[in-house]
């Protein structure tokens, strides 16, 4: 590649990418610093570890690999609105679209289990056997893996306002900054699958 | 500004829609899925916990640069987008390790009971 990050003047970076870059800086800040909270309090507290072996790796493992396709499949979108193909641009962001959705069933089929073991925040049964510290890493789990959903929904949804917006071909650009929020989500998720479900 | 890609040719790309390069996104995701697997299977090696574990954050925090850098195009970007991106982490780090002496060292007995 012939560009690096220091041969590009700031002042040619478009404007929507450059207020993307701020919104996940600060993105960072809010999922990086409930992490932070995680971390400090699994390394006080070792037995959240028996907690976590009730996670279903195989349910983290399939949404992590959900999310690293739709993250192939909206750079491709944005690939195609380069081109100039508006209706291949649409096809990948459906597709997008559909691994969120494929993730939002994968996690509820894993919060009924969850929930119906009597996995929940202040978890009563925990409470009454005398756990009251591994409740605390249900009410983590739940805080941070529902956080993420919230925001699979909101790039879900963004995605799609920006699919019906370039169907003429107009506002391409915004295709790549739907993208950059997709990524983000998708990054986020990176990082809390070894934390809550291989971390055991 | 032009850029080249991977098969060597030279693009001048509306600056509007597009300013900088495009990696082999197809192999980007072929790696991300590789290093997934990794991550799985490191504890299949009888390594001790806490090895595997680090090994298994190494690759996350892999994955993590490969998305940042390729799908997001962070390595095309200027380098005030670079610290803007790694102030966030550095507040996060300092954050983290000011707590940790409080949180790791204190007698657990002295913490307040949940």
């Amino acid at each position: 590649m012939s560009n690096s990050s220091t041969t590009v003047d700031i002042r040619q970076t478009p404007q929507g990418r450059l207020g993307m870059w701020i919104l996940i800086a600060g993105e960072l800040i809010i999922f990086g610093g409930l992490i932070a909270c995680y971390l400090l309090n699994r390394i006080r507290y070792p037995e959240w570890g028996m907690e976590a072996v009730h996670t279903s790796t195989f349910f983290g493992a399939l949404n992590t690999a959900v999310l690293l396709l739709s993250s192939f499949t909206i750079v491709l979108a944005h690939t195609a609105a380069n081109n100039m193909k508006p209706r291949k641009a649409q096809m990948y962001m459906m597709l997008t679209i559909i691994g969120g959705l494929l993730f939002l069933v994968n996690k509820s089929i894993e919060y009924s289990r969850e929930i119906s073991e009597g996995l929940t925040f202040s978890s009563p049964k925990l409470v009454a056997s005398g756990k009251e510290v591994g409740s605390l890493f249900w009410s983590f789990y739940y805080i941070m893996t529902g956080l993420h959903a919230l925001h699979v929904v909101v790039g879900m949804t963004v995605i799609f306002i920006i699919m019906l917006q370039i169907r003429k071909g107009n506002n391409l650009h915004r295709v790549e900054l739907a993208g950059m929020y997709w990524h983000m989500v998708d990054l986020i998720w990176i990082f809390l699958f070894p934390l809550l479900y291989i971390a055991k | 500004m032009e850029h080249t890609q991977d098969n060597g040719s030279v693009v001048y790309p509306d600056v509007k829609t597009d300013y900088h390069g495009h990696p082999n996104y197809f192999r980007v995701l072929i790696y991300l899925l590789v290093l997934l697997g990794l991550s799985l299977a490191v504890f299949e090696f009888n390594l001790p916990a806490n090895v595997a574990i680090a090994i298994v954050f190494a690759v996350a925090v892999w994955k993590i640069g490969m998305v940042i850098r390729n799908f997001m195009h962070l390595r095309y970007e200027p380098i005030l987008i670079w610290i803007a991106v790694f102030a966030a982490v550095f507040i996060l780090l300092a954050f983290f390790w000011g707590v940790f002496p409080d949180v790791s060292m204190v007698h657990r007995e002295l913490a307040p009971k949940l």
